[in-house]
């Protein structure tokens, strides 16, 4: 009987998944009103959390069951797993003033993933993950509280840029080199990449740059330090995090200045770049034929994204089981191939709704940004939903062959303390930008704009006030097309360039 | 500046709906054929849990298939030698259809049906012996009991079953009245009873596989709802070939033990009907013999010789040189052959010296003289001849699952007349496979369309459910139907009036074309290249013998086996 649950368990994992998927069109669905606090919302968000928590027990107890797998440290982190995904989540809401639940619960269900999904690879490290992952909901419970009182973040340009320059130096003279790639420093047991740190910090310094208006000059000038960055990382190795610095840098200063021909003049250089480093750099030649043609040379080049495809190709639509895969052959699949892993045994069914709700997060990133008044917070805001979206993108893309294979991680799947860590931080600080922030004083950017404060709330909570009646009409937030009167184009003048 | 962000994020998920539609196309269409690389690991270890597919004759007779010895699947081949080079083998890695439908063979079609029935009769109802990852060893009602000891099925003089002794309807009656058993029996402890009890139930408890290890004739039980009687067994899908098992036999018979190779396909969809090749070897045996048949290089006989072999066309060539003749409106051309011809510095003989006299393109073809078209060569000159080996497929590989070689075609412009005669009569650096040439006489016979050959023609789940039916696969038209009736004609004169008379048979009109081809020794390669009923092209017959030389049988072998054809319908 329970050989024939485990074969159905398949099956339900699906339909769980794609419940949770529904639930999260439901509350995206709502419109603006998913983003205020209300019982509705709240009984909603609660459901969605029975659906993850029932995963977890779904998924622990097939992996009890399946005699096939050596059972070992099941209950720490089954327990352990379960308070995380149950007790975690409504903190979180409340401290953040209870909106939006729908991405804390997004952002805990891959995390449950990542834990079942490690349970079956290697169950060490899931213990190790469950650990990272209380780290993370640590730090994302500090953000609210450091970025609440912290007033003036968008003038500390250079402060964002001088500790980003002591990282990497830091890095050039304590860094270890991993898998061909100086960036990571050792501090006993414990490894990080400053370089992850480095690029938040980036977006930092950038958003608070393009807050302001800036000369063409000025624009030429920050993105020429940006792309020099870039390619410092490239001539790291660190290729993965070279294309997504730059992709970042690319969206936020689209977005600031929507100037075209900036934007298609870098993109110039960087295909420039990108040629010279293919003619330069052998490892560049290497991943870019496997990309072209992955079966040319499994037993050297090719190997990795062979076994990639191998594996996501038997997995099939419904995938092979949990547990009933063959992950041992998919290398480094604990970190860069884990959504191989995924594909395999969960179904590339399940792996399409683990997308989607990546998506999700990335959807409610997008909101906080078109949502918040301050064009710091939007930069910021677009900043780092871009990073991880593009990450996200590059690592599916890269083990799906869809896209050359970079060395990045999944993130809040892969294993890695810093990877989770800094994924956690990241979408601390959009769940702070997404907070309504009628009682802040001040939070705006603007010197010609200042003494128009007091006016301007007024007429902004009236604004909102209205549009959170048209809630229905509107799935985003405050669209260039006011249909108010003159006051709400007021509010939004300042912002829309 | 919100519209900014929209557009950038808008394109963001434009990328990523790329993306999903990517990865639903590389698993649906892509990933059947991707897995099914000897690199990966997981096809090797589902042929342990699984039951191979069967492989099939167009007509359902079993070629080969997996039967249960003791704990594991043991590959079993019921004309080992007479399909050897087209099923290939499994034991030492895998060739021919074995391997290019490896993953086919390995896949269970309905697979969560499948699974379902296996994990409900195995291990709900606890009736059959497998689990799902590995073999375990079988229970102990069915294989405690010593057939031998018990005496059931051997017969008075004592010799063990064979295939036509039905073993388990006659071995318990038989086995009473040996005396073996009432040994056993004599004793009337707890234990002899129970003994007795499970053995009076012998014929109710069958074990998967026996049945078609004992039963007459080779034909495996097709019934879905059988195998649940014992515990579902996991099978996968079933190849059918193209091959029509009488006609396979037959041309097996024929070409005996004369090193060469005969291909039978049919002309209008280019599907192969037989394919032999000799020497053979037994693929049943392949792990034993493996050390000499991988190094006698004087028989090669993995080598499949109508595929992968390589020789000089001689005589079939002129095919393509009176095609190319019909085709540049010189059809009338004329020579006068004196037996041995000159054509500059270079002296070409006619086969026996034979002096033909004043020909035209019908006598130079029906009596295959190679002062005409080695005359001819020089007429149409040497890009003519290029383009005309390319239209028919030299140098360029075709789509065909089993191992093939290309055919090679070594005129180039810069060619000196020398060769370029020697090309003509189909000497010179041109080397072709029996097969490519049944290919371009199909193309003939069926007015000029080249199919791509294909062995395999259906695919079929375990319980015959057909999945998958192969469509002829049209390569291109090599020339028109007016040149090709031409071309048939010229065809049928040879046998009614030229070189291969012993093919003018009552039973079945054919036409085809000699072809004497000099290799360096004594005894030359003869070829017969034929279709027939002319007047309704059917069947290609190729038959192409090594070393032959006068004394070949190249001609009646092709003769019998078209008469043969010619009575199945």
């Amino acid at each position: 009987m329970i050989e024939l649950i485990i074969f159905l368990s398949k099956y339900l994992f699906i339909i769980l998944i794609a419940i949770f998927c529904l639930q999260s069109g439901y509350l995206i669905s709502k419109g603006r009103q998913m983003d205020y606090p209300s019982a509705e919302n709240t009984a909603a968000v609660k459901l969605q959390r029975v659906t993850m928590i029932l995963f977890h027990i779904l998924a622990y107890a097939t992996l009890y069951f399946n005699s096939d797998i050596p059972v070992k440290d099941y209950l720490v982190t089954a327990v352990g797993g379960l308070m995380l995904i149950a007790a975690i989540p409504p903190f979180i809401r409340l401290v953040y003033n209870k909106i939006n639940g729908l991405v804390i619960n997004c952002m805990y269900f891959l995390m449950d993933l990542s834990l079942v999904i490690l349970q079956r690879l290697n169950p060490e490290y899931a213990l190790k993950q469950l650990m990272f992952f209380f780290i993370g909901s640590a730090g994302i419970l500090l953000i609210y509280p450091v970025l609440k009182y912290s007033k003036n973040l968008h003038r500390l340009k250079y402060g964002y840029l001088g500790l980003s320059f002591l990282l990497l130096i830091l890095t050039l003279f304590f860094g270890t080199t991993t898998r061909g790639a100086t960036n990571w420093i050792y501090i006993g047991e414990f490894s990080f990449q400053p370089s992850e740190i480095v690029k938040i910090l980036y977006v930092f310094y950038f958003a608070s740059v393009f807050s302001r208006e800036i000369s063409l000059k000025e624009t030429v000038v920050q993105l020429a330090a940006g792309l020099a960055f870039v390619c410092l990382l490239v001539l790291q190795k660190d290729l993965g995090s070279a294309l997504i610095f730059f992709m970042t840098l690319l969206i936020m200063v689209f977005i600031a200045t929507g100037n075209i021909p900036v934007i298609l003049g870098s993109v110039g250089c960087a295909c420039v770049g990108a040629v010279i480093a293919y003619k330069l750099f052998y490892h560049i030649q290497v991943r870019v034929s496997a990309w072209l043609d992955p079966w040319g040379d499994i037993g050297n080049t090719t190997y990795q994204i062979a076994q990639s495809l191998f594996a996501i190709g038997s997995g099939g639509l419904w995938g092979s089981g949990l547990g009933k895969g063959y992950a041992s052959s998919i290398p480094i699949v604990e970190s860069d191939f884990i959504f191989s892993a995924i594909c395999e045994e969960f179904g590339v069914i399940f792996a399409i709704f683990v997308i989607f709700i990546y998506l999700t997060i990335f959807y409610c990133g997008v909101r906080s940004a078109l949502n918040t008044e301050s064009k710091f917070n939007a930069l910021l805001a677009s900043g780092l939903t871009g990073l991880i979206c593009f990450q996200t993108f590059l690592i599916i893309g890269g083990v799906t062959k869809f896209v050359p294979l970079t060395g990045v991680t999944m993130p809040f799947v892969s294993y890695g303390g810093t990877s989770v860590v800094i994924s956690s931080i990241i979408i601390g600080i959009l769940l702070w930008i997404y907070v309504p922030k009628t009682e802040f004083s001040e939070e705006k950017y603007g010197t010609d704009e200042a003494p128009k404060k007091r006016r301007r709330k007024s007429a902004e909570t009236a604004a909102s006030e209205r549009t959170k009646q048209t809630a229905g009409r509107r799935r985003k937030a405050n669209s260039g097309t006011a249909s108010e009167g003159p006051l709400s184009r007021q509010v939004r003048g300042r912002r829309d360039e | 500046m919100n519209k900014k962000i929209k557009i950038t994020f808008w394109i963001l998920f434009a990328m990523f709906a790329a993306l999903i539609i990517y990865l639903g196309y590389f698993t649906i269409i892509e990933a059947p054929t991707a897995i099914n690389n000897p690199y990966n690991l997981r096809l090797t270890s589902k042929e342990s849990s699984i039951k191979r597919g069967n492989i099939e004759d167009v007509n359902g007779v079993v070629i080969a298939e997996s039967i249960l010895e003791e704990d594991s699947y043991t590959r079993q081949y019921n004309y080992p030698r007479m399909y050897c080079h087209i099923t290939g083998y499994t034991d030492m890695g895998k060739t021919g259809v074995e391997s290019a439908y490896n993953a086919q063979l390995l896949t269970l079609h309905h697979e969560t049906l499948q699974k379902f029935l296996y994990i409900l009769t195995n291990k709900v109802f606890k009736k059959g012996k497998f689990s799902l990852t590995g073999l375990s060893s079988l229970s102990e009602e069915a294989y405690a009991l010593d057939f031998d000891s018990m005496g059931a099925g051997w017969n008075e003089e004592g010799e063990s079953p064979g295939p036509d002794d039905d073993v388990l309807s006659d071995g318990g009656a038989e086995a009473e009245t040996e005396g073996t058993t009432e040994d056993v029996f004599e004793d009337d402890s707890e234990l002899g009873s129970e003994i007795k009890s499970i053995y009076d139930n012998i014929e109710n408890i069958s074990p998967p596989g026996l049945d078609t290890i004992y039963s007459d004739g080779y034909e495996s039980e097709n019934d879905f709802f059988a195998p649940l009687a014992n515990g579902y067994v996991l099978e996968g899908n079933t190849v059918v070939l193209s091959v029509d098992h009488r006609i396979q036999e037959k041309a097996f018979e024929l070409l005996g033990e004369r090193n060469g190779s005969v291909v039978v396909s049919d002309v209008n969809t280019g599907m192969i009907k037989a394919m032999v090749s000799y020497p053979n070897y037994n693929p049943q045996t392949i792990a034993e013999n493996w050390e000499y048949l991988t190094t006698d290089e004087d028989n090669t006989p993995l080598l499949n010789r109508a595929s992968q072999g390589l020789y000089t066309p001689g005589s079939i060539f002129k095919i393509g040189m009176a095609q190319l003749l019909i085709d540049t409106n010189q059809a009338d051309m004329t020579f006068e052959c004196t037996g041995t011809n000159h054509f500059g510095n270079k002296t070409l003989r006619c086969y026996n010296e034979t002096v033909h006299g004043h020909v035209n393109l019908r006598d130079a073809f029906k009596q295959s003289c190679n002062g005409y078209f080695a005359q001819a060569a020089l007429n149409l000159t040497a890009d003519r001849l290029i383009t005309q080996a390319k239209n028919l497929g030299y140098n360029s590989d075709y789509d065909f699952p089993l191992e093939h070689s290309v055919s090679i075609f070594g005129l180039t412009e810069d060619s000196n007349n020398s060769e370029l005669v020697d090309t003509g009569i189909g000497q010179g650096k041109t080397m072709v496979s029996p097969l490519h040439i049944n290919m371009i006489t199909s193309a003939v016979a069926n007015g000029g369309t080249m199919y791509t050959p294909q062995i395999v023609s259906a695919l079929k789940s375990c319980s015959d459910t057909v999945i998958k039916e192969y469509e002829p696969d049209k390569m291109g038209t090599v020339m028109s139907e007016e040149t090709a009736a031409s071309l048939r004609e010229l065809m049928r004169a040879v046998v009614t009036e030229g070189t291969g008379t012993l093919a003018n048979t009552e039973q079945i009109a054919i036409a085809g074309k000699t072809g004497t081809a000099e290799n360096g020794t004594d005894n030359d390669h003869i070829w017969f290249t034929c279709f027939a009923p002319y007047e309704n092209p059917e069947y290609a017959v190729t038959v192409m013998l090594e070393y032959a030389g006068k004394s070949s049988k190249a001609v009646p072998i092709a003769a019998e086996l078209l008469e043969y054809i010619s009575t199945l319908e």
